[in-house]
């Protein structure tokens, strides 16, 4: 039984600098494709939408797209709720990531590759966020030299490791998820793998998979709102 | 190239480049070396890609369906409460106008039950004037048929009187005579017979 990362093809830049086409790359293409199908789907059928929806598909995306909405409103104000073009598109990425492993392919986010890079954005964006929203009177500076000068390098540090911390915590359990799952299908034999390793899969594959991706995108957005102005 | 080395030296399998046995030899989880560094950079971009094209597909279009329909049933009921409020006006001014013409009903009826009750005044003194008058000319109308009826009465008592005076002295009296016993008879007679 091997978890590691598999590498299928090898995409030379030189001959001493080349990147892996790995399980996570092709995972990530089939869980983007996916995606994009669905928004194209979504953008020829809204032309048809009916202001009061008669589809359970038009209901469907209104719901999510409302849902979504509401929360980056509560969570982000509506100052920042543009930001939520972002955010939801990076939870319907996770969300079906998380997901992928239901359907055989071995989750994007079960890689550090990943969510590194995802939560890195997030710290990025905390950046940018302060920047443009609290540099007035130089807060967002000197937000990093409280309470006393001293904890200025403990402050950036504490910046960098909401990027470990955010990814670790969403890759360890999506790591987790794939060994435990893996584990309990070697178990038992196939004939019977539809049973008790299904239902342990609905719970470590979806549930888990849904509550983590909900979890990466809200406290995302509230290492956001903290560094915006504490009056907004 | 020192980079290289000290990184080979660290994790030699993954950086051995360059043959396809090396996808063999490819497998990690967790591996902290330049290619993991490379992947995490494509890995990113793919993302990246990825959330902003459902962003610019999916969200946007559809938050902007969301946001203009309810701009629209906003300003819908914004249209409605409007209209909730020039009819409430309307009824308003309607209720008023026919508290004003309830107003103006009494008076006309007021002013109308006086003029009826002067015109009734008037009329019954008009018919009181006009009976009085008939009553008038009924009484003149009766002395005078009164007076009338005495003056035949008398001349038909002298008539007979001077029937039964001639019987009495035989016949022999001219018509001179006659009417001056007549005239005579009748003075006499007077109003003293008639009136008792």
């Amino acid at each position: 039984m091997n978890f590691d990362i598999q590498a299928r093809w090898r995409l030379y830049i030189t001959d001493n600098i080349w990147i892996n086409i790995t399980d996570t790359t092709i995972s990530t293409w089939i869980v983007g494709a996916v995606l994009i199908l669905l928004a194209v789907v979504v953008r020829v059928k809204l032309k048809k939408f009916k202001p009061v929806p008669e589809t359970r598909f038009q209901n469907i995306i209104e719901a999510l797209v409302e849902f979504f909405d509401n929360h980056v409103t509560t969570i982000m104000t509506k100052k920042y709720a543009h930001f939520g073009a972002w955010f939801f598109g990076l939870f319907l990425f996770l969300l079906l990531a998380n997901i992928s492993g239901i359907f055989g392919l071995r989750p994007p986010t079960a890689d550090f590759a990943t969510t590194f890079p995802l939560a890195f954005t997030t710290v990025i964006l905390m950046q940018v966020i302060g920047i443009r929203y609290n540099m007035k009177k130089g807060e967002y500076v000197k937000e990093f030299f409280r309470p006393v000068f001293i904890f200025f390098p403990l402050n950036v540090a504490s910046d960098i490791s909401r990027s470990i911390s955010l990814s670790l915590r969403l890759f360890g359990n999506m790591l987790g998820g794939l060994v435990l799952m893996g584990l309990i299908y070697g178990l038992f034999p196939r004939l019977v793998q539809i049973g008790v390793p299904g239902a342990l899969s609905l719970y470590f594959d979806l549930f888990v998979g849904a509550l983590h991706a909900f979890i990466f995108v809200t406290l995302s957005m509230y290492f956001l709102m903290m560094k915006v102005p504490e009056t907004d | 190239m020192l980079l290289k080395n000290l990184l080979t030296a660290i994790n030699p399998v993954r950086l051995t480049a360059g043959s396809g046995a090396d996808l063999a030899e490819y497998d990690r989880v967790l591996g902290l070396d330049i290619n993991t560094l490379y992947d995490i950079i494509f890995i990113w971009i793919n993302v990246i890609v990825i959330i902003l094209v459902l962003s610019w597909l999916l969200y946007k279009p559809v938050r902007k369906f969301l946001n203009d329909r309810k701009d629209r049933i906003a300003g819908e009921l914004a249209k409605a409460a409007e209209d909730m409020q020039v009819a409430n006006d309307a009824r308003a001014e309607y209720e008023g106008k026919m508290l004003a013409i309830s107003g103006e009903r009494e008076d006309i009826l007021d002013a109308a039950r006086k003029l009826a009750g002067e015109k009734e005044v008037a009329i019954i003194a008009s018919a009181n004037d006009e009976a009085r008058l008939i009553m008038e000319r009924a009484k003149t109308e009766i002395e005078r048929e009164r007076e009338k009826a005495r003056d035949e009465v008398r001349t038909q008592i002298v008539q007979v009187s001077a029937m039964m005076a001639e019987k009495l002295i035989g016949g022999g009296m001219d018509e001179a005579t006659k009417s001056r016993i007549l005239d005579d008879a009748i003075a006499e007679l007077g109003d003293a017979v008639w009136t008792k």
